[in-house]
């Protein structure tokens, strides 16, 4: 083992409090990472199309379009 | 031949039965068990292709026969595995689903709730709420009445029930329209199809009382007039309303009506591909360490001399 792996070994998996708090922080840290690397990717691809891009180019609809639609 | 003895079998009376041999060096058994495998790889990789050739073969039948005419396909923006909906799109298909289709068909399973944050904002889905009228009750005396909807109303639907919709159809029913590009092959290219499809009748063919010619539709006749024309509607983004423009919209619409979780799946695919690749990865690494020993070792069946014989 090298002296990094070392490190860590004692550091967090030796003593088994210690790996289930790493366990748990991992698992956030983990979720939050994938969570905004995901919807960062989503919005890059599809950017000027979700809603949130978009809402600025339309206005309230109008008394006009209410009676058009009756 | 180096081999190690990694465990052993034995009978009550001592007699051992099983060696399980570690051996390093290949034998002539284990070299046609390697051509087999490779025999049984390339016969899969074969069949395997086959059977996707004959799939597609298939999928390139040219219908000859059908009673409708070929659907052109379009280049919907949300066709790839992670593209979305264009929800620009969507908003201008809700107003000509509004503006148009609504006064025939109904959308049952959208409410003013669902359009929040998709095609409107709250404050918008609000108005657009109470501007209709929805039926509500009974009240104290046993009536039903109309109130102003409200954010959980779904959409009011033209007709009170199928009957009154088909009376005031000519005898046909105009479907609802939440779930049409799942319920149509191939829906989105169909709607768009449909829509813009409507032309005269070929020369000798005989019109039908109260029908109206459109090749895409199912033999030819269709009880729906013609529906979109240029200019209709004003949209309130002021894009310029061309007939393909307004078919466009609507089915994109629908599309989203049909499945409200589209956008919210394809960003879960992503989710789900950045989890599970690593997992993936782990899992093999897994394997590899458990067979391991199990690759590595042989089984040999003999039976020595008994020592106290
Ligand atoms: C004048 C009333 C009317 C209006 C307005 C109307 N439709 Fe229709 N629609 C019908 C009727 C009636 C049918 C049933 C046709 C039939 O079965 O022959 C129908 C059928 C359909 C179908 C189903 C076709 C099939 O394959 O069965 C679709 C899709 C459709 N309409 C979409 C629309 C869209 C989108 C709009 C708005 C742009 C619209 N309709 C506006 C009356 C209408």
């Amino acid at each position: 083992m090298s002296s990094v792996t070392k490190t860590i070994y004692n550091l967090f998996f030796r003593r088994s409090a210690t790996i289930a708090l790493s366990v748990v922080v991992g698992v956030f840290a983990y979720e939050r990472l994938i969570d905004k690397t995901a919807d960062y990717m989503f919005e890059r691809r599809n950017q000027g199309k979700l809603w949130k891009h978009v809402q600025s180019q339309f206005k309230m609809p109008t008394d006009e379009e209410e009676e058009s639609s009756e | 031949m180096t081999s190690t003895i990694l465990c052993r079998t034995s009978r009550q009376n001592h007699q051992i039965l099983v060696y399980v041999i570690r051996n390093s060096s290949s034998t002539s058994n284990q070299t046609s068990i390697r051509w087999k495998r490779l025999a049984y790889q390339i016969g899969g990789g074969l069949l395997t292709t086959g059977a996707l050739g004959y799939a597609w073969a298939h999928s390139q039948a040219v219908h000859a026969s059908g009673n409708k005419a070929h659907l052109v396909s379009l280049p919907w923006s949300f066709q790839g595995p992670f593209d979305s909906l264009d929800h620009a799109s969507v908003r201008r298909g809700f107003e000509v689903y509004k503006q148009v289709c609504a006064a025939c068909h109904s959308l049952r399973f959208v409410a003013y709730r669902h359009l929040v944050g998709v095609t409107h904002t709250e404050e918008e889905a609000k108005t657009l709420a109470a501007q209709d009228q929805i039926e509500d009750g009974p009240d104290d005396k046993g009536n039903m009445f109309k109130r102003p909807g409200k954010l959980t109303d779904y959409l009011p639907s033209p007709y009170p029930n199928d009957n009154a919709a088909k009376d005031g159809n000519a005898g046909a029913l105009p479907p609802d329209l939440s779930l049409i590009t799942l319920g149509r092959t191939d829906g989105c290219n169909y709607i768009f199809n449909l829509l813009t499809g409507y032309q005269d009748p070929p020369a000798g063919v005989k019109g039908e009382p109260n029908l109206h010619y459109n090749p895409y539709f199912s033999g030819g006749w269709i009880a729906m007039p013609k529906q979109l024309y240029d200019d209709q509607i004003e949209y309130s983004d002021g894009t310029k309303a061309s007939e393909s423009q307004l078919a466009k919209d609507v089915t994109e619409f629908l599309k989203w009506t049909a499945e409200r979780d589209h956008d919210d799946r394809k960003r879960l695919a992503i989710k789900a591909i950045l989890i599970f690749a690593p997992l993936a990865v782990l899992s093999y690494h897994w394997k590899r360490v458990k067979w391991a020993t199990l690759k590595s070792r042989k089984i040999a069946f003999y039976r020595p001399k008994a020592k106290d014989e």
